[in-house]
């Protein structure tokens, strides 16, 4: 509750009084999450630090330029900025490739190549996201809002714009795709 | 298998040395978008959109017909209670007499609820406190006799209202009774008092208005006798105990004392208006009289008189008048002082007897015997008025085609709405 109402002011200074202190505290508070999200999606450190950037920014204008916009958590727009941004990085770079694959294959080719190049993990956390990645962008996308940002399915339906019925398939199917791929892993 | 994926997936988040970024390119990066943002116009939000932005976008959305609602009900009761406090002086017949009648049903409803039947009682009792009002001002106001009519109805049925709560309550608690028929009588006695008023006015009153009013006074009277005979029922089958015996003896006193005074004042109060009456006739009769040119009737009133009249000594029976011969005029004398106190001197005389009867503890024979006086008094045969001959002579009127006069003293008679008067005591002289 205390958290929802500070969340309130902050909201309050940067939407109606335009207040840089106050969205850097914003930007203080949620920089790393977002940073992390990006990352776990984009798999690139400069990919990632640019989407982030971008998803302050266009934050910003969103808040700014919606005054009389409801917004329930802030935290939720961001991380819905953010997977906007990713999918609209992927597209453009699909783009830019002129290759007719989808999305979801660009994803895959891009990961095998720049996957954790700078990121030292251990061994078990390294394989699990080698699997994440070769998942779905949907699938991926459910499983890492609910176990690493640990967001509720109301507030991840939210994100994403599926109903709650929907995100709770996608997230079963997910963690069975999942499961079976760790398995075939674990059995070669 | 499922909850070690799902804790391998929930420990990749404290791996922060994979993902976390730069801490050189966070500040950086904020540096770069404080200086985009601080580049912007600041706008100032007015206090509206300051108080929409912290009311839910939900309760925004019910917030305009929560509000009209709102303002709607303050309205209402504001315009209620304004039209209430208005209503007060109405009268029947006024636009918010019946704004007056339904906050009065209301708050005696509301009373009967919530704050028991005693209160009720209470509420019945001012509002039949205020119908008498109201017939008092409706005739001062020389309003429709209709009006003054139902009020009188609607009054005697207030009073058996209040009469039937007060016995309800007295059935529940047969300690309170005394109290609550002491309270009827009381408010009874100031209903007859206020209905007696009317007849002080300087205006003479209908004769059919002024018997309705001793009709009501009667049936006030009737209901405060009622409610002491319950009382005494209630002492002699024991219910009230005997501690209670002179509380009850002093009621039943306080009632009969009334009864006998209100009785006594309706009657009064009707003869005088009927003597009243009469004056402004024989005060009629004498002005027409002196115009001596014109040969006009006797008496004028707005009652045409009847064809034919009871013969007087005047006149033979079976003998025919002609127009050309000379009618005498009956006229009546106004009531004396004495006269009019000698009228009810049957109640007075009664009441000597029942105080009597209540000294010796005989409160049910004293209350029947007042309630057989009540009863007597409202089918009392009309008042025997002797008639003398009025000093003013009256020129003789040719009876007129459209009234032909047969007889003597029919224009008297016929105004003085249904008294009877009695001519055979005193031969009246016969106008040559």
């Amino acid at each position: 509750m205390k958290k929802r109402v500070q969340d309130k002011i902050l909201l309050y200074r940067i939407q109606v009084k335009k207040d840089p202190e106050a969205y850097a505290q914003l930007y203080d508070a949620h920089v790393s999450a977002i940073y992390r999200f990006v990352y776990l999606k984009v798999s690139h450190k400069q990919d990632a630090e640019d989407i982030t950037s971008d998803v302050f920014l266009k934050a910003w204008g969103y808040l700014t330029d919606n005054k009389e916009k409801d917004i329930s958590s802030l935290r939720g727009l961001l991380y819905t900025i953010a997977r906007n941004n990713v999918v609209d990085f992927y597209r453009s770079r699909a783009k830019q490739n002129d290759k007719e694959t989808d999305i979801d294959e660009y994803t895959q080719i891009k990961s095998q190549h720049n996957m954790f190049e700078d990121v030292a993990v251990g061994q078990e956390a390294s394989q699990l996201l080698r699997v994440i990645k070769t998942l779905k962008q949907e699938y991926q996308e459910v499983v890492l809002l609910k176990y690493i940002e640990e967001f509720s399915t109301k507030e991840i339906s939210a994100i994403t714009g599926k109903s709650k019925t929907s995100v709770r398939v996608t997230l079963h199917r997910a963690l069975k795709k999942l499961k079976e791929l760790l398995e075939s892993q674990d059995e070669s | 298998m499922s909850k070690q994926i799902q804790e391998q997936l929930k420990n990749l988040k404290h791996i922060e040395q994979g993902f976390a970024p730069d801490a050189f390119w966070v500040e950086k990066n904020k540096q770069a978008l404080m200086t985009r943002i601080e580049s912007e116009k600041k706008e100032v939000m007015s206090a509206q959109q300051t108080w929409q932005f912290f009311v839910p976008a939900k309760m925004l959305f019910a917030a305009r017909p929560v509000a009209t609602l709102v303002i709607v009900s303050i309205l209402s009761v504001v315009g209620w209670t304004a039209s209430v406090s208005a209503s007060y002086q109405s009268l029947p017949g006024d636009l918010l007499y019946n704004v007056k009648i339904a906050s009065e049903k209301t708050q005696i409803a509301f009373a009967g609820i919530v704050q028991g039947p005693e209160k009720k009682a209470a509420l019945l009792n001012n509002a039949a406190k205020t119908r008498a009002y109201e017939a008092k001002a409706l005739i001062a106001q020389k309003k429709d006799a209709r009006l003054v009519e139902e009020t009188l109805t609607d009054l005697e049925e207030t009073v058996e209202q209040a009469r039937k709560t007060a016995q309800t309550v007295s059935e529940k608690e047969p300690t309170s009774a005394p109290k609550l028929v002491a309270e009827l009588a009381q408010s009874n006695t100031v209903i007859n008092d206020t209905l007696d008023d009317v007849f002080n006015g300087t205006d003479v009153i209908e004769s059919d208005l002024a018997e309705r009013i001793v009709k009501t006074t009667k049936t006030v009277t009737g209901k405060s006798i009622e409610a002491a005979q319950e009382i005494v029922k209630k002492q002699e089958a024991g219910t009230i105990g005997d501690e209670q015996t002179e509380e009850v003896k002093k009621v039943v006193t306080s009632v009969i004392e009334s009864a006998s005074r209100d009785l006594e004042g309706a009657a009064q109060a009707l003869e005088k208006n009927k003597t009243a009456a009469q004056q402004v006739e024989i005060a009629i009769a004498s002005s027409t009289a002196g115009i001596a040119d014109t040969p006009t009737t006797s008496v004028a009133t707005s009652t045409p008189p009847p064809s034919t009249v009871s013969e007087t000594s005047s006149t033979q029976p079976g003998e025919t008048t002609t127009p050309s011969q000379a009618a005498p005029v009956t006229i009546t004398k106004p009531l004396s002082a004495t006269d009019l106190t000698a009228i009810p001197g049957a109640s007075v005389g009664s009441l000597q007897d029942v105080l009597t009867l209540v000294n010796e503890g005989r409160l049910s024979e004293a209350l029947d015997k007042v309630a057989a006086v009540a009863k007597e008094e409202t089918n009392q045969a009309p008042i025997i008025i002797e008639q003398t001959p009025v000093a003013a002579p009256v020129t003789p009127t040719p009876p007129t085609a459209t009234q032909p006069v047969t007889g003597t003293g029919g224009a008297a008679a016929g105004s003085t709405g249904g008294t009877q008067v009695d001519t055979s005591s005193t031969p009246l002289p016969q106008q040559q």
